[in-house]
């Protein structure tokens, strides 16, 4: 008899430190954390509740976030956004998406590579500098280490972008306990406080995603019924009627050479974001972008112009919301209530389109943009061992299942099965004396195996050779709560197995990134004295230009002495500057600032005077 | 509710001596518990499938066609609540294991119950009647079992009858898709019958499972033909109206 043990379900992870929740968005970034029971969002470094989902190059360095936002139009060429709709998707699977993109796509080994200066990199690094950032809010938030997170993602996004997702957070030092779909987590902070039950549809248009999802709530429990969405539409393609347009009579009048200049593309897209917003508040706006050589491009929009044609892009929304609608089992009478979630669902145009759809006034009292965040801080919590009475119960997105002969998909799991979830079934050779099968492993809805996305394949060997169809090889398959996939096909005759956890080609392996890890491990420590450096920079670069704005004017009044000093500081100053030492920046800013107490005084009285 | 001879069975087979049963953690007997089988009453140890359990068993129903959708709900939820690997995220390897392993099968139990085909095809391979439909058998040519014989003979019939005489083909093709729409009820009509007599007989009537499965077979061969009188339509560029299986 062995020795008693007491089990306990909660145990050593708690002094681990925290479990953030995060939100890797399209357009912006947040991170999540409960905090006296509720979900509070962490400020950025930049004392922001959101992190521009943008990269850009200062001085070869990459950085992050609102600094990198506005050298989206300053300075186009080093500056990469919207990179989540290139997340985990070879180069093929892209066509239509990137030509509209301002920064340059190119195809890599298995996967696209964005241009960053003169380095290629992936989707998976550009979104892991992205959740550096998250990260590193979140530690100078916290004041303790930041290195578990729930991280969400579109409830469609397929295997391989999840995959991508989570190799992004492994990437930028984050254990990632879970991937959560975006609609789900925004359904937890929707129905925190208990009193909401019933059915209900999210809809939740984000920067490049649309998803939907129908859940029923009930006394804490969160169950998804269905969930449906399109990975490819989202706000930024409103912003996109503008850019077309304006492209079109641009081309017309200055010929087509003007639209490849990167500046003009990004200046067109930002102009047009803010029209979209301008709309959705004014009758009319207008979109005025200056041309590279001279001279500018003005177009006045009407609102209702703008939502007839934003009204045909959203129509695509509505075959997923029946789809979903459908496979719940629902009609839109049944619900209780549409939740709105996404930047976008602010526009008008928007929320007419749901209210079409489900025949309801859709709700619009969540905050779009901070929801999803909060939701993921509330799964985390729950991961945590903390919150005991709220449990969510997702289902997968896209049906799993193998090729067989003939080149057909049989499915095993189909689409909107509760996760955890396994399957079993039992296949045979279509050969005489056939001693090996292909395992190919799909993700999709479509018939023909080619239409659907291939996650994995592998080689059954050791079959008994025998007459087709006599031998039996039966395959399996589990899915645990974090929508992993594991497959083992077994020879029922011979007993031999074989079983692979599937990792799909988004172009890193595992290897890959333990590289990236090791590498990044040095680079991490010059991540943090560069970012001192530019604070350095930042901060020093005004006391010298003022000094030296009002140094040659208030020149008689001061002493020979205190003149001579400030130039002496002036100099050193400069000097560290070009250098790349902040702690040498930081002492010379203050030796300068010290010399100047008397030439502060004269500029001061002097405008005194003049006023 | 009806107290059942087949619960009576199910819940006395553990209590015979020698088939007392443990906690794999804790060596705690788990009878008594309140999730039993699933968790062990004294230390919370999510317990591995063990020989035996089936979806009826998980969800703690009785194996018959009469399935109550709120009980099934609630049992699903309490169970989900209880042993959801969210559960267990920072517990040992093999308490996650084993509520994967348990969470994963009373997920598809919950699924097959309440789906009436599906519930079908549980109940007749729980009881070892007839072939179980897999992923692969949802084309009626792979079942084994002879089509019934009126059918097939006047299908070649149209099929002849179209060929010599296209004019009259719509009508024809409308006649038997009537007449397969009315097999096909009377099909369903006999089905719920038999799952009746099953479940009065709190399980013992095995024949009325084998007349299930006997029904099924020809359903399945009912639909492959709908399928085949729509590719016939196709072929003769057949119109939309003409309705469809």
């Amino acid at each position: 008899m062995s020795e008693l043990t007491i089990f306990s379900s909660k145990d050593s992870r708690k002094s681990a430190g925290p479990i953030v929740g995060i939100d890797l968005g399209t357009t912006n970034s947040l991170v999540a954390l409960v905090q006296n029971g509720a979900p509070q969002v962490l400020m950025s470094r930049e004392g922001a509740r959101m992190i521009p989902s943008v990269v850009s190059l200062a001085d070869g360095k990459p950085i992050v976030g609102g600094q990198a936002r506005r050298n989206k139009v300053r300075d186009a060429s080093h500056t990469v956004f919207s990179v989540k709709r290139l997340l985990g998707r070879g180069f093929d699977d892209l066509k239509g998406a990137i030509d509209q993109l301002p920064y340059e796509v190119v195809p890599g080994e298995g996967v696209a590579r964005v241009k960053l200066g003169d380095q290629l990199y992936t989707a998976v690094e550009i979104s892991a500098m992205i959740l550096r950032e998250l990260k590193a809010s979140a530690e100078a938030a916290l004041g303790e280490p930041v290195t578990r997170a729930v991280i969400t993602v579109p409830a469609y996004f397929n295997d391989s972008q999840r995959q991508a997702t989570r190799a992004a957070g492994r990437l930028a030092g984050l254990e990632v306990l879970r991937i959560v779909n975006e609609p789900t987590a925004a359904s937890l902070a929707y129905g925190l406080d208990r009193k909401k039950q019933g059915l209900i549809a999210v809809y939740d248009l984000g920067g490049g995603t649309f998803d939907i999802s129908v859940l029923r709530l009930e006394d804490g429990i969160f169950e998804v019924l269905a969930t449906n969405g399109n990975t490819a539409l989202g706000g930024d393609d409103l912003d996109r009627i503008f850019v077309a347009e304006a492209e079109r009579e641009i081309r017309k009048l200055h010929g087509e050479k003007l639209l490849s200049d990167i500046n003009l593309r990004a200046a067109l897209l930002e102009c047009a974001e803010q029209v979209k917003i301008a709309l959705s508040t004014e009758l009319w706006a207008v979109m005025k972008v200056a041309l590279p050589q001279g001279g500018v491009y003005e177009r006045t929009w009407s609102r209702s112009e703008f939502e007839e044609l934003a009204h045909g892009l959203l129509e695509a929304t509505r075959a997923p919301c029946l789809q979903a609608l459908k496979d719940a089992g629902l009609s839109a009478q049944d619900l209780s209530d549409v939740v709105m979630v996404g930047g976008p669902t602010r526009l008008s145009i928007v929320q007419k389109v749901a209210e079409e759809i489900f025949g309801r006034k859709p709700n619009t009292s969540l905050h779009p943009d901070e929801v999803v965040a909060a939701g993921a801080a509330i799964q985390a919590d729950i991961l945590a061992g903390n919150t005991t009475d709220l449990l969510l119960l997702d289902v997968i997105p896209l049906s799993l299942g193998i090729e067989t002969y003939g080149g057909l998909m049989a499915p095993l799991i189909p689409r909107n099965t509760r996760i955890p979830a396994s399957a079993r079934d039992t296949f045979t050779t279509f050969m005489d004396r056939q001693t090996g099968v292909d395992i190919h492993v799909l993700q999709g809805e479509r018939d023909r195996a080619g239409e659907n996305r291939s996650l994995a394949r592998f080689k059954l060997k050791g079959i008994e050779p025998l007459p087709a169809g006599m031998p039996r090889i039966e395959v399996n398959f589990l899915i645990d709560a974090d929508g992993i996939l594991q497959v083992a096909a077994k020879d029922l005759r011979t007993g031999y197995e074989q079983a692979i956890e599937v990792r799909p080609s988004f172009g890193l392996t595992d290897d890959e990134i333990d590289q990236m890890l090791a590498a990044q491990a040095g680079s991490e420590e010059s991540d943090r004295a560069f970012r001192k450096l530019v604070d350095a920079r930042t901060e020093a670069e005004p006391v010298l230009r003022n000094t030296e704005k009002h140094l040659e004017r208030a020149k008689e009044s001061l002493s020979i002495e205190d003149f001579a000093k400030i130039e002496g500081c002036v100099l050193s100053l400069r000097t560290a500057l070009a250098g790349d030492r902040p702690e040498a920046i930081i002492e010379a800013k203050y030796a300068l600032n010290a010399a100047t107490v008397r030439l502060a005084e004269i500029v001061i009285s002097d405008s005194l005077r003049r006023s | 509710m009806r107290s059942g001879l087949v619960a009576v069975v199910l819940a006395s087979r553990p209590e015979t001596a020698d088939s007392q049963l443990l906690c794999v953690n804790c060596q705690a007997l788990l009878q008594g518990a309140k999730l039993f089988p699933h968790l062990c009453g004294a230390c919370g140890f999510p317990q591995p499938l063990r020989e035996g359990e089936n979806s009826f068993s998980l969800l703690g129903v009785r194996p018959l066609f009469g399935q109550d959708e709120s009980f099934l709900r609630a049992r699903f939820y309490e169970l989900s609540r209880a042993l959801h690997p969210d559960r267990f995220a920072a517990a040992d390897p093999r308490a996650r294991h084993n509520s994967i392993e348990r969470m994963s099968r009373i997920n598809e139990a919950y699924r097959s119950l309440r789906d009436r085909k599906l519930l079908r095809e549980t109940l007749l391979s729980l009881f070892e009647v007839g072939e179980s439909v897999t992923a692969l058998g949802n084309s009626a040519r792979a079942q084994k079992g002879a089509p019934p014989v009126e059918l097939a003979e006047s299908w070649f019939e149209l099929q002849d009858a179209v060929m010599d005489d296209p004019n009259t083909a719509q009508t024809k093709i409308l006649e038997f898709e009537k007449s397969l729409q009315f097999k096909r009820h009377a099909f369903d009509i006999l089905m719920t019958e038999q799952e009746a007599l099953f479940d009065v007989s709190e399980g013992q009537d095995r024949v009325a499972l084998l007349e299930i499965s006997r029904i099924l077979r020809e359903v399945s061969y009912l639909d492959s033909l709908f399928r085949d009188v729509l590719r016939l339509k196709e072929r003769l560029g057949g119109s939309p109206f003409l309705g469809s299986g």
